[in-house]
């Protein structure tokens, strides 16, 4: 039972929107896979569980179409691990994403603070 | 930059994801390991919180460009070792798809070498053949053309950068070796400039070589080789050609042929040869004995050419009324065209059938799929389940319809490289260039690309539906997907009707080339050609004037006859089904015509004894004797249609014909002193055409075919022709050593070759037809087996079952037998031109067809139907 502790308030992650997320972890330093999925679940307080299975497949897909570059180096750990960093193309992908999410926010906010009212009505 | 070339770059990249997922691993286990966890616990909850790592790998991987020819790969890989745990279908699957693909392969390589191939001559495209057609009947024959029309043709056109006269001869070599009859051309001085062919040593004719009294000869490279040791001082040395000395001027290329459907020429000379005597030929107008081709000058069409071609054959028509009335029109065809024309026809309907073989390869196929298909649901609904989308499903099902083809094709291959192999033991001379025809790179091409058409044609139909796949129905059916099932064995039943349809298309088609050749085989020849032994002999005008003839076949046909064994001989020029023919005009005594509407008629020249030993009626007066000779009165024989067309009622013994044709001199009139049975000289599905014989001895020739009656093996006579010959002369070549019989399989050989072929591949079709309905009805009895066992416990009798089972197979049979043979009765018009004496209608045919297939569809459904009466009910309930 303990182990499932972390998953509790795990939230399923919207379609499309990992991608945005691996992109903004991206922005500030390169990162590796398990360095991503560790950020955006800690800058999520723990809401968003990166599945790997997800993961990796869109690391790889983000790096097909150009979006981030991979190299390997050696980890403070002295282990191989294998970093993502993002390009300008990325970076340009990156704020299309936000605007993106941004207009869909505010439009939820808009559809669901009509409902609210109704609701207190 | 990162390679991505398969498989090298594709192997880092496996070694690289397998690096990062472990390094992934090893992160988050001393990630928990520092947050406290035991170093075992640690490892667990990492490797679990990451899921199915060859997942993992499997989605990421599928990111990667190109991923599709890995995934391809895999699913072929799949494919493979499905296909190898199920042999059975295996097996059935890629033998129905080998025998289609590569009886395709073995016909397509027919076509490409005899009909697509272009000449092996530079451009050769532009090579046209020039003939004159005559205007007197209904249909346009072709004709041949006269030297003084060939000059005028020449003279007049514009649309031809060259163009050359050409006519094959014979000719005897002596003094080099045995004597040796060489098949030889004589052409005019522009023949090689539009063939496009310069001699590898020497030089090619040049006009002033047409000038009677030049003797030149251009050698061909095998001749050159064999007789003359390729002795490169060979130009300029002479050479005796029927007795007189031809200089060598030139030696042409190895494998310089043409025209291609005759035997390559060993030598070549100018038309000086024809330009000698009283009356040559070059100035003969009514002398027709010339092939002309020519090539079309850059910017011509063929089209123009023809026009103008037409125009000149007008013009020649009206200023030479006498010789070219009835030749004004011209006829301008590809050389290509020219020489496959004949066989056009026939390779085609081959290779309609051959598709049709593979139409019904693809249906079966299909339906094996769709089976087998049905029994992998759950295989299938799973992988759904996992998240494979129906177009990946689809592509996986299409993968492995792409193994199965190509594996088939492969299989076809060897199937086609033996059938190439038989086709071309059988055939015979008939077909031009059929030596060509080999496995080459375009067939591999042909038949690889018909392996891929093949696997959509019968794989789509199957992927579609079964990837259709409904996840939770296919569930709850516990597998079997009754439904699904029953929606395919639909489809399935379409596919047997489809596959009875072509089957009895075939089968029509082939059931009326062979009651043709039949016909055409049992048409009496008008003479006996059992155990007759011919051989052709050729005599050196130079050394044999006429009287030195007469002596010599005198001479000849008596020593044959003094051979043990033989009952009869005698000699004849031109042999009956041969390649020569002479047609001859003559005037008829009392009715004078016009020299333009002399009847004609062919024309043969024998010594006395060969009615007799070819067994030819003499229907009335008698054979020519040994006093039928320059010294007697002039006589000939005629056939009885000969007598029936221009004596029609009345006996034509005593008539008297001028022929128009004589050695030297006037050509005399000649008495009609017997009439004889008819004889199908020019093939055994023409009609029999009136003919005449004049006694050599009154006419002699150098050149002819001898015949013999043996009464035992004719291996004795045939080892000694060559020594018989040599003890009269041994500079006079034996050549042409055969049997009667040979002339006649040679008349027929094409038909039988047809007939032959069709029937195989209508055999293919039966077989193929009767395997896909015993599949379904196989297939139907399992799906309905517990259906079948409550009807049995019910009381239904096991008669009762079998009925019905087989009522279905025949159902099913007959339908398609029905369309089929309304198809039939659309297509068979194709053959037309194929048949002999069968309407493409013919009612037996397709009477017979029809009870072929209900026989093989009757087998076909009975064992299913038995299996179904021997169902153990208690175990078939159990199964379910």
């Amino acid at each position: 039972m303990s182990e499932r502790e972390p998953y509790r308030n795990a939230i399923e992650l919207l379609q499309g929107t990992l991608d945005l997320l691996i992109l903004q972890t991206l922005l500030w330093s390169p990162q590796h896979g398990y360095g991503i999925a560790q950020a955006i679940r800690a800058g999520s307080k723990e809401a968003f569980q990166v599945d790997t299975g997800s993961l990796y497949p869109a690391l790889h897909r983000l790096e097909r179409e150009k979006s981030v570059a991979s190299e390997w180096t050696v980890s403070e750990n002295k282990q191989r691990v294998k970093v993502y960093r993002l390009t300008p193309h990325g970076r340009r992908r990156l704020a299309e994403e936000r605007s993106r999410w941004n207009r869909l926010i505010e439009a939820m906010a808009g559809v669901l603070a009509g409902a609210g009212s109704e609701a207190e009505a | 930059m990162r390679i991505r070339f398969f498989p090298f770059g594709r192997k880092r990249r496996e070694r690289d994801l397998d690096e990062e997922i472990a390094s992934h691993l090893s992160m988050a286990e001393s990630d928990r390991v520092e947050a406290g966890e035991a170093p075992d616990a640690a490892r667990a909850s990492a490797q679990r919180e990451l899921g199915n790592v060859a997942l993992v790998k499997e989605v990421t991987r599928e990111q990667w460009g190109g991923a599709w020819l890995e995934q391809l790969a895999r699913d072929a890989r799949y494919g493979l070792r499905l296909l190898r745990r199920s042999p059975g279908f295996t097996i059935v699957a890629v033998a129905a798809l080998a025998l289609g693909i590569g009886a395709n392969a073995a016909i397509f390589s027919v076509v490409d070498g005899v009909l697509l191939r272009p000449l092996p001559l530079p451009d050769s495209g532009r090579i046209v053949a020039v003939q004159p057609l005559t205007t007197a009947t209904a249909v346009r024959a072709r004709l041949a053309a006269s030297y003084p029309d060939f000059f005028d043709w020449k003279a007049q056109s514009r649309s031809f950068s060259a163009m050359a006269s050409l006519r094959l001869i014979g000719a005897t070599l002596t003094g080099v070796g045995p004597a040796a009859h060489l098949g030889g051309e004589i052409v005019s001085s522009d023949y090689f400039t539009v063939l496009q062919v310069v001699p590898v040593l020497g030089r090619g004719f040049v006009p002033a070589d047409d000038r009677p009294g030049t003797q030149v000869v251009v050698l061909s490279h095998d001749l050159w080789q064999s007789r003359f040791g390729a002795d490169p001082a060979i130009l300029g040395r002479a050479i005796t050609l029927e007795g007189r000395p031809y200089t060598v001027i030139g030696v042409m290329p190895r494998g310089l042929r043409f025209p291609v459907d005759d035997k390559p020429p060993e030598f070549w000379t100018s038309i000086a040869m024809d330009a000698e005597g009283e009356k040559p030929w070059t100035s003969n107008r009514g002398m027709t004995t010339l092939d002309v081709v020519a090539r079309l000058a850059p910017g011509a069409t063929i089209e123009g050419a023809r026009a103008e071609m037409n125009a000149i054959a007008r013009n020649l028509a009206r200023e030479y009324p006498d010789d070219d009335r009835d030749r004004a029109e011209a006829r301008v065809i590809p050389e290509l065209e020219r020489v496959t024309g004949g066989v056009r026809s026939p390779l085609l309907v081959l290779l309609g059938a051959v598709g049709c073989v593979l139409l019904i390869a693809c249906a079966n196929v299909a339906s094996l799929l769709l089976a087998r298909g049905t029994a992998r649901h759950r295989e299938l609904a799973i992988r759904a389940a996992i998240g494979a989308g129906r177009r990946r499903v689809a592509r996986q099902l299409m993968t492995e319809s792409l193994v199965l083809s190509l594996l088939g094709g492969a299989a076809g291959l060897v199937l086609a490289l033996v059938g190439t192999r038989w086709l071309l033991h059988l055939s015979v001379s008939n077909i031009p260039r059929l030596d060509d025809v080999g496995l080459n790179v375009r067939v591999f091409g042909f038949t690889l690309a018909v392996s891929l058409v093949t696997a959509v044609f019968f794989g789509v139909a199957p992927a579609l539906r079964l990837s259709r796949t409904d996840l939770s129905e296919a569930l709850k059916e516990g597998g079997r997907g009754s439904d699904g099932g029953a929606g395919h064995t639909r489809f399935r039943s379409g596919l047997v009707i489809a596959e009875t349809a072509i089957a009895a298309v075939l089968l029509t088609g082939a059931g009326l080339l062979l009651a043709s050749f039949r016909r055409l085989e049992s048409v009496p020849p008008g003479f006996s050609p059992e155990r007759v032994v011919t051989f052709d002999t050729s005599l050196p005008e130079s050394a044999y004037p006429e009287d030195r003839q007469t002596r010599f076949y005198d001479d000849l046909v008596a020593a044959v006859r003094e051979r043990g064994g033989v009952r009869s001989a005698a000699a004849i020029f031109p042999i009956p089904l041969g390649s020569a023919h002479v047609g001859i005009s003559f005037q008829i005594e009392g009715r004078p015509v016009p020299k333009a509407d002399e009847p004609a008629a062919a024309f043969r020249q024998i010594t006395p004894g060969y009615f007799e030993t070819l067994a030819i009626p003499i229907l009335s007066g008698r054979d020519f004797t040994p006093r039928d000779d320059k010294a007697g009165a002039p006589v000939v024989i005629v056939s009885r249609s000969f007598a029936a067309r221009f004596f029609p009622g009345e006996s034509a013994i005593g008539k008297r014909i001028r022929p128009g044709v004589a050695r030297d001199g006037e050509p005399v009139t000649r008495e009609i002193v017997g009439v004889v049975g008819d004889v199908k000289h020019r093939g055994l599905g023409e009609e029999a055409e009136p003919e005449f014989y004049v006694p050599s001895r009154q006419m002699s020739i150098a050149d002819m075919t001898v015949v013999a009656r043996v009464d035992g093996d004719p291996t004795l006579l045939e080892r000694d022709v060559r020594a018989i010959v040599a003890g009269i002369d041994k500079n006079v070549p034996v050549y042409h050593v055969h049997r009667l019989t040979e002339y006649l399989l040679d008349a027929v050989a094409q038909p039988r070759f047809n007939a032959l072929l069709l029937s195989v591949f209508a055999g293919l079709a039966l077989v193929l037809t009767a395997v896909g309905l015993y599949g379904v009805l196989a297939y139907a009895v399992a799906l309905r087996t517990r259906e079948i066992v409550i009807r049995m416990a019910l009381g239904a009798r096991r008669s009762d079952v079998l009925r019905m089972v087989v009522r279905r197979g025949l159902s099913l049979a007959l339908t398609g037998v029905g369309i089929g043979l309304l198809a039939a009765l659309l297509t068979t018009r194709l053959l037309r031109g194929l048949l002999f004496h069968v309407a493409p209608t013919d009612p037996a045919t397709f009477v017979a067809t029809g009870l072929v297939l209900a026989a093989v569809a009757l087998a076909a459904s009975w064992l299913p139907a038995r299996r179904a009466t021997r169902l153990n009910p208690m175990e078939a309930l159990r199964r379910e």
